[in-house]
């Protein structure tokens, strides 16, 4: 097995809450190893810790405990971040700017080349079914038109880890059909893909491997095929009925 | 270094297209400089006697008032337009350079109300006001919206990188503009204020207009402006080194 290009070790992260409430944990002892061409679903519902997870690995949290790093670099670190790639939740683009402006500026900012060759941008544009939308401004985009946009800006500068922070959420099965396309050739070229969401059923299509999340700590993991290949439930079983049996599990353990 | 200029080169053009395409900030521009323009154009009218001094002093008055908020106003928007996209934290996540954002957002501040300054004083040449149309007026008028419309994004982002609302950031940067026109009353009270007559710039007195009109020299003018650019140093570096520790 190929070193992982990921690695989180034990990380812990808890926020304060207002009125004198103890704080928070959201991850608690967190680990996850992600190697190249793999894609790893952080899977839960809203408030088990997925997203906190995703934004330690982007530097944009610190944890209180734990590290990390990409190809050898500490999370947080300027060469760990410049081989990332991020897809937010939402926003992330500029809505005054037209849908070709607001990659190639994207795209300028962080090339490590200072010019960037505008064909790279008008085949992300196509990519991503959006060539017609070039001069169209962000802010007249529908959810599903901005998903497809913030995906090719995630994409544009082909990184080594792609994170993806509910990529499902507002998107049509013609939008899901055509991430899974885009997430299985970055994974061909060799990147690595972590994604969370909370629809397991659109995930498990996509996943190889998933970590399932429950108040920042994990229920299970391992491959979807292996999970899924369990006999508690009856068939046809998913990664739902997995998900239900670990949380009754878990929260009586 | 080179890729220091080219981000924040981006920032700046990201921002500028923000100011530039939306309505509301042209409309902004333009009600500022017929507000501060238009002065030579009111004097022009002679009521006499006590009746024209009190009109001069509120006209005087309402131009400042309105000069001030239309900068405060355009930093802000400059401000909240990228906070609101949310495209610091992806930049961050890239691997962007905290300076560069505040670097290319401070450079727009300073083109908008650069036009702004400039449009407002070539109407009042065109309008014949002597003095206050020269060049001294000119850069005067600059350099004092300059300072204010700097202060206000670079505090604004400073405190808005531990508060996380707009809210507060528009609260705290009209408290930045209160206190550098409390100036004067700090270094009057002394003792425990001194502090901050230390640490505020100097454009109470460009406020003054004592320069354009000769009362002030060439001296003050550099004395002011070396307090003034020490101030927004510090003050450009805390606003990069908290967007650097924010969590998003």
């Amino acid at each position: 097995m190929s070193r992982p290009i990921l690695v989180l070790a034990g990380i812990t992260k808890d926020y304060a809450q207002p009125g004198g409430l103890p704080r928070l944990r959201v991850l608690s002892g967190f680990d996850l190893e992600v190697t190249a061409g793999q894609v790893v679903g952080l899977l839960g519902p809203n408030g088990s810790g997925k997203s906190t997870a995703l934004k330690i690995i982007l530097g944009l949290v610190r944890p209180q405990a734990g590290r990390g790093s990409i190809a050898g670099a500490p999370i947080g670190s300027r060469a760990a971040r410049r081989r990332m790639g991020y897809m937010p939740e939402q926003g992330g683009l500029a809505a005054h700017l037209t849908g070709g402006e607001a990659l190639l500026s994207w795209g300028t900012m962080n090339s490590p080349a200072v010019a960037l060759d505008p064909g790279v941008v008008a085949h992300w544009l196509e990519r991503v079914g959006l060539s017609d939308a070039a001069g169209r401004r962000v802010g007249t985009f529908s959810k599903g038109m901005r998903q497809r946009l913030a995906l090719a800006q995630a994409l544009l500068l082909a990184p080594d880890v792609v994170l993806l922070d509910e990529p499902f959420a507002g998107v049509d099965p013609v939008g899901v059909d055509l991430l899974a396309d885009l997430v299985r050739e970055q994974t061909g070229r060799g990147a690595a893909v972590v994604l969370t969401s909370h629809l397991l059923h659109r995930a498990e299509r996509l996943c190889d491997r998933v970590v399932l999340l429950d108040r920042g700590r994990v229920l299970a993991r391992g491959k979807v095929t292996d999970l899924v290949g369990g006999t508690v439930s009856p068939p046809p079983r998913g990664l739902e009925d997995v998900y239900r049996e670990a949380l009754q599990t878990g929260r009586s353990a | 270094m080179r890729r220091l200029v080219v981000e924040s080169g981006e920032w700046f053009k990201l921002c500028g297209r923000g100011v530039l395409r939306r309505p509301s900030s042209i409309g902004l521009v333009g009600v500022a400089i017929l507000a501060s323009g238009s002065g030579p154009f009111f004097a022009a009218f002679d009521f006499g006697g006590a009746g024209e001094v009190f009109l001069h002093r509120i006209g005087w008055m309402l131009q400042v008032v309105i000069t001030v908020t239309v900068a405060v106003a355009l930093s802000l928007q400059v401000l909240l337009s990228v906070e609101r996209s949310g495209l610091v934290p992806v930049a961050l996540a890239r691997g962007g350079w905290p300076v560069s954002i505040v670097v290319g957002q401070v450079l727009t501040v300073v083109a908008v109300v650069g036009i702004y300054a400039t449009g407002s004083q070539f109407l009042q040449l065109v309008l014949g006001a002597g003095g206050l149309g020269g060049a001294r007026g000119i850069l005067q008028g600059l350099a004092m919206l300059l300072v204010i419309a700097l202060m206000v994004a670079m505090v604004g982002q400073w405190v808005g990188s531990f508060s996380q609302e707009p809210a507060f950031l528009a609260g705290a940067m009209v408290g930045v503009v209160l206190l550098g026109f409390l100036r004067p009353l700090a270094v009057e009270v002394g003792g425990g204020a001194a502090w901050f007559a230390m640490l505020a710039p100097d454009f109470a007195w460009w406020a003054e207009l004592g320069w354009s009109t000769g009362v002030h020299e060439w001296g003050d003018a550099a004395r002011a402006f070396a307090h003034a650019s020490v101030y927004l140093l510090v003050l450009g570096w805390l606003a990069a080194r908290g967007m650097g520790r924010r969590e998003f």
